[in-house]
């Protein structure tokens, strides 16, 4: 017989309650623009663009290539007059000169984790890749590079979420394909993968978003759905009091994802979805610009403060340089292979040939990736969205890196770092930045020496949106406390 | 991890397990390590049987007469197969595809939703199933008893196991609390819905029950428990009602009832597509870290104009066709490793130079291969293709694969600077001399520091000099023009010293220990889901005897099923 009772009555409430409900969404059309918040308090946002496999750089380790030998002597990801401290960009940065005054460039920021734990004293695939947003060290088990602790965008995500409830902590798409392993981390080990299909990503997040009243199907559709997750969450805890003590993490994991989904059930959300996102996945230039529309809406709809997306190491054969990946002679035709090339085509390289044809075709690589990130920002900047006096990005921090500086070369010195947005007035942009000790007052130089690591960055970050954490990583950095003079 | 095929392949692993600790950063220390001493200053050599010897972690003098050992292991979840599997056993809907596809150790926010739609799309396509899931008609009037009902019989077989008492407790707790504010359709509807979610069904749990003079955390698994480790590892799904009624019957922990079950389940085609599944997972045919799968795996047209979507796939054919032939005649590794028996089609008929039913596409028929040239799995044109650049053939990718996958040698990532670009031989820059393959690749990595671990890769890699980019025999390179040489030399095996050509290396691999302990080991940590520990040594050393003896690979798995290891759960925090 079942028992009368509804014993577990005051259970769905509570568990509710713990993941976030009792909000009071903002009614929002991302096409139409309302403040985000009523109390004038103004939301921040963070967003990373992690982009696989370095840029076009002549970093070694603590000297540049001069261009006479094998590798080339290129950098065109830095600014093209580094001796100005306006912001001039360089070659890669060209798609984002209208946001030109809303950017800040900075050079002098080492992965000094992957660095302190490389045998080479470089880098390497696995560990670079595992500790370039976290600053921690990475263990590499069966063929998975895992991160000790959470990257910054997880770190953040939980913080804003305490103060700007939303039914999405963070979201993380991709554009698929070569990388070496996921920079984002939600915890030690525990590696967070993005969802690489725009329909998907799309399903997920706009799910029972509407510009009008909701759907009664999809209210009985959810309460179902909040009655299966109560069920889990019970089911999932009386399974992790069972489990043997060095596996209650794995359950761990997933009641956070089962609360996760449980929060994403709030009240709905009334805001007009973006239109036409259907393509189930396909190279990147199809996937690219739907995932970057997907960031902005969510963003604009107040379903996120946190948006990830990830660009792995392709090829990129639609650009106005593609035609030229058939001179290359790429034998692994991935964005790899394109990057080795690199130490090859200087003038007493194997490749010296390609050399005009490799420049043309990467430069062009790498300004498509760029154009994704012109997409976000037009989405954020737009003038027809305002919140009180200041844009969406005006109140958001962009971060693009790398893994990389110089990929041939598995240099995780001197990442390439690009900032966009003035999370909400606290960072003065439209300034290059270096912190190469021998760059001062000779921008030229090809010595290379810095103190600023990824854990003083992301510390300046963490500022930057309030937070008093004076370190964020492991005891890899030099110093500990934020970047010296980024924020104002 | 990203996906895309070109992840590790699963079974990858320690290796022969004194290697692991002798060789920790690869070959790239240098040829001194091969000879290392290790921890006791007792000399080694690179695949010594010093496992024999035991080491100083705690583990039991003897593996026989003391008590079972058993390495401790992380709690294992359905992999994307056997979810799918599962789910169309479950219900009795074979047609169910899942989007569930999460092979992170960890599970991720992205799989807990995809098991969510996976649910309700399940749930979605009730009128598919053949399984009398539901005990009454949902849409009808309201029934708690049909609740009951349905916890009664959809749960167990969800479970792979009776339930406990708080499971019943819970599952009676979902419905009752769904019914106070939905109807009784929706809330069957939850309750199945949680049944096909709950922790039960998608982790192999794993508690046990006490084993005499053992450690307390050393546990010897239920029938149940065992059930589910068989069928997955044999079927990559759910018990069926044999199995699970002799788990019932308390019948199956006994060498007798272990070994009737197991048999029974390998004469079953699920066991022969799995088997298949695991050697297209050890050759890494769907992809590597440093390589493409077979389908992603470009030529160049000049050079190889009839390579294409359609050879690719008939290549694939013909190697599915040829291991399900192997497993479905004596399972023999020798014959894996050096039948010359093919299922061609015309164009791949015309790849390997024999006459084979008509020159169509379509049309394939099984022929005897030229046994100067062929000799097995690793001289087909599946692997051959795959393990080559797009113009020519690939020694070192060749070489690598062979020591690492088939004599379990570990070599480490290669330093961060290497020249990696392809080495196709042919005209060398500045036109001065024109090289083969082989001397382009011996040139590239004559320094000192590439010779560590080039000097044995390579000398491997040449024995397969005979096949192009696309597996076809050569005498002369495309590339160069030149005459291929195809000596070679193997060295820190058990089977030391020249051969050559690939029909010999082949031949010469067959009937090595090593290469049998090699691939013993890596289905053994296929089955118990991980690494070899210490304490699996036991089991490792039986379970490499049985395999050495018979070569047989349907006996090896029921060998690596009788062990102890596979019988036997570790809830130790640790090794």
């Amino acid at each position: 017989m079942l028992k009368s009772s509804l014993k577990h009555s005051g259970r769905r409430a509570f568990l509710r309650g713990a993941g976030g409900a009792a909000l009071a969404l903002p009614l929002l059309e991302y096409t139409h623009g309302h403040a985000w918040a009523a109390d004038g308090e103004s939301a921040l946002r963070f967003l990373t663009v992690f982009t696989h496999g370095g840029t076009i750089s002549n970093m070694n380790k603590t000297t540049r290539y001069d261009g006479t030998g094998a590798q080339h002597g290129e950098d065109l990801w830095r600014p093209a007059d580094p001796s100005s401290e306006a912001l001039v960009l360089g070659p890669i940065h060209q798609p984002l000169e209208a946001w030109r005054d809303k950017l800040v460039v900075i050079e002098g920021i080492d992965n000094k984790s992957a660095i302190s734990q490389d045998q080479y004293g470089l880098g390497a695939h696995g560990i670079s890749n595992g500790s370039v947003l976290t600053a921690q060290s990475v263990t590499e088990t069966g063929g998975a590079s895992l991160a000790q602790g959470p990257s910054i965008d997880h770190v953040l995500a939980q913080r804003l979420a305490a103060r700007q409830p939303v039914p999405f902590d963070a979201i993380h798409l991709k554009v698929a394909g070569h990388q070496y392993g996921t920079p984002y981390f939600s915890g030690s080990q525990q590696a967070v993968s993005g969802e690489s299909s725009p329909k998907a990503a799309f399903n997920a997040i706009f799910d029972g978003v509407s510009g009008g009243q909701p759907d009664p199907e999809i209210v009985l559709r959810n309460t179902k759905r909040g009655s299966v997750l109560d069920g889990l969450m019970e089911g999932y805890g009386s399974f992790h009091g069972r489990v043997s003590a060095r596996d209650r993490h794995v359950i761990e994991a997933h009641l956070d994802h089962l609360a996760a989904l449980e929060q994403q059930l709030q009240d709905p959300v009334i805001c007009n979805p973006p239109q036409g996102i259907e393509a189930d996945g396909g190279p990147g230039d199809v996937v690219g610009p739907l995932m970057a529309d997907i960031i902005v809406a969510a963003i604009r709809c107040g379903l996120t403060n946190v948006a990830n997306l990830e660009i792995a190491d392709i090829l990129t054969p639609w650009t106005s340089a593609g035609a030229l990946e058939g001179n290359l002679g790429l034998d692994f035709a991935i964005g790899h292979a394109l990057h080795h090339q690199a130490r090859d085509i200087g003038p007493t390289g194997p490749l010296s040939a390609l050399y005009d044809d490799w420049m043309a075709y990467t430069l062009e690589n790498r300004r498509w990736r760029m154009s994704l990130i012109a997409r976000l920002l037009e989405g954020l900047d737009d003038p027809d969205f305002m919140e009180g006096d200041a844009t969406v990005l005006d109140n958001s921090l962009l971060l693009c890196t790398s893994e990389f500086s110089n990929g041939s070369r598995h240099s995780a010195w001197n990442l390439p770092v690009l900032l966009a947005g003035g999370a909400g007035g606290v960072l003065p942009t439209g300034r290059f930045i270096t912190y190469n000790q021998h760059a001062q007052g000779n921008p030229q130089t090809l010595q290379y020496t810095s103190d600023e690591s990824i854990h003083n960055l992301y510390t300046s970050i963490l500022q930057a949106f309030g937070e008093s954490d004076g370190h964020f990583g492991n005891d890899a950095a030099q110093h500990q406390g934020p970047l010296p003079g980024l924020l104002g | 991890m990203e996906t895309n095929g070109r992840e590790r392949a699963p079974l990858r692993g320690a290796g022969v397990l004194a290697m692991a600790a002798l060789l920790t950063t690869g070959c790239y220390d240098g040829l001194s390590s091969f000879a290392g001493a290790d921890d006791d200053g007792e000399t080694a050599g690179p695949h010594g049987d010093s496992h024999d010897g035991g080491d100083d972690s705690g583990e039991p003098a003897g593996c026989d007469g003391g008590a079972p050992m058993a390495a401790p292991r992380p709690l294992r979840r359905l992999s994307p197969a056997q979810y799918q599997n599962t789910m169309r056993d479950l219900l009795g809907d074979p047609g169910f595809v899942a989007e569930y596809d999460a092979t992170e150790p960890l599970i991720t926010e992205r799989a807990v939703r995809q098991l969510r739609d996976g649910a309700e799309l399940a749930l979605g396509r009730r009128a598919e199933w053949t399984n009398p899931v539901f005990p009454c008609d949902i849409e009808g009037p309201s029934d708690d008893a049909c609740a009951e009902a349905l916890i009664a019989s959809l749960a167990p077989r969800a479970f792979r196991r009776p339930l406990v008492d708080e499971e019943q407790q819970w599952l009676e707790g979902v419905y009752l609390d769904a019914r106070a504010e939905l109807g009784f359709t929706d809330s069957m509807e939850v309750l199945a819905a949680t049944v096909l979610q709950a922790p039960a069904l998608l982790y192999l749990g794993e508690e046990g029950t006490a084993v005499v003079d053992a450690p307390q955390t050393l546990r010897r698994l239920t029938d149940h428990e065992l059930a589910s480790r068989l069928s997955y590892f044999l079927w990559d799904t759910m018990p069926d009602d044999a199995l699970r009624q002799t788990a019932d019957a308390g019948e199956l922990h006994t060498d007798e009832g272990l070994r009737a079950q197991t048999e029974r389940m390998l004469e079953d085609p699920r066991a022969r597509g799995r088997l298949a599944r695991l050697l297209w997972s050890w050759m890494q045919l769907d992809g590597g870290m440093l390589h493409f799968s077979l389908e992603e795996a470009d030529k160049r047209a000049d050079l190889y104009p009839e390579y294409g979507p359609a050879l690719q796939e008939a290549m694939r054919i013909e190697l599915e066709a040829f291991v399900d032939d192997v497993l479905q005649g004596d399972a023999s590794f020798e014959r894996l490793m050096t039948s010359t028996r093919a299922y061609v089609n015309g164009p791949l008929a015309a790849l390997y130079g024999v006459e084979g039913g008509s020159a169509g596409e379509d049309e394939w028929a099984w022929v005897e291969l030229p046994a100067t040239q062929r000799a097995g799995v690793l001289t087909r044109a599946a692997f051959l293709s795959v393990f080559s650049n797009t113009a020519a053939q690939s020694p070192i990718r060749r070489g690598t694969f062979t020591l690492e996958e088939v004599l379990c040698f570990p070599l480490g990532d290669p330093p961060p600077d290497v020249d990696d670009t392809p080495i196709d031989g042919g005209e060398q820059p500045g036109g001065s001399e024109v090289l083969t393959v082989r001397e382009a690749t011996e040139a590239r990595t004559g320094e000192a520091a590439c010779r560590g671990c080039h000097s044995v890769i390579n000398p491997v890699g040449y024995a397969f000099e005979h096949y192009d980019a696309i597996g076809r025999w050569q005498d002369e390179e495309l590339v160069s023009g030149l005459p291929v040489d195809a000596s070679g030399l193997l060295q820190g095996s058990d089977v030391d010293g020249p051969v050559h050509g690939a029909v010999e290396l082949s031949q010469t691999l067959a009937g090595s220990a090593q290469v049998r302990a090699c691939f013993a080991e890596r289905w053994l940590e296929e089955a118990l889901g991980g690494e070899l520990g210490a304490l699996d040594e036991c089991a490792r050393d039986r379970v490499v005897d049985a395999f050495t003896a018979s070569g047989d690979m349907r006996e090896l798995v029921t060998a690596i099923v009788l062990s102890d290891g596979f019988r036997h759960v570790n809830l130790a925090e640790g090794e």
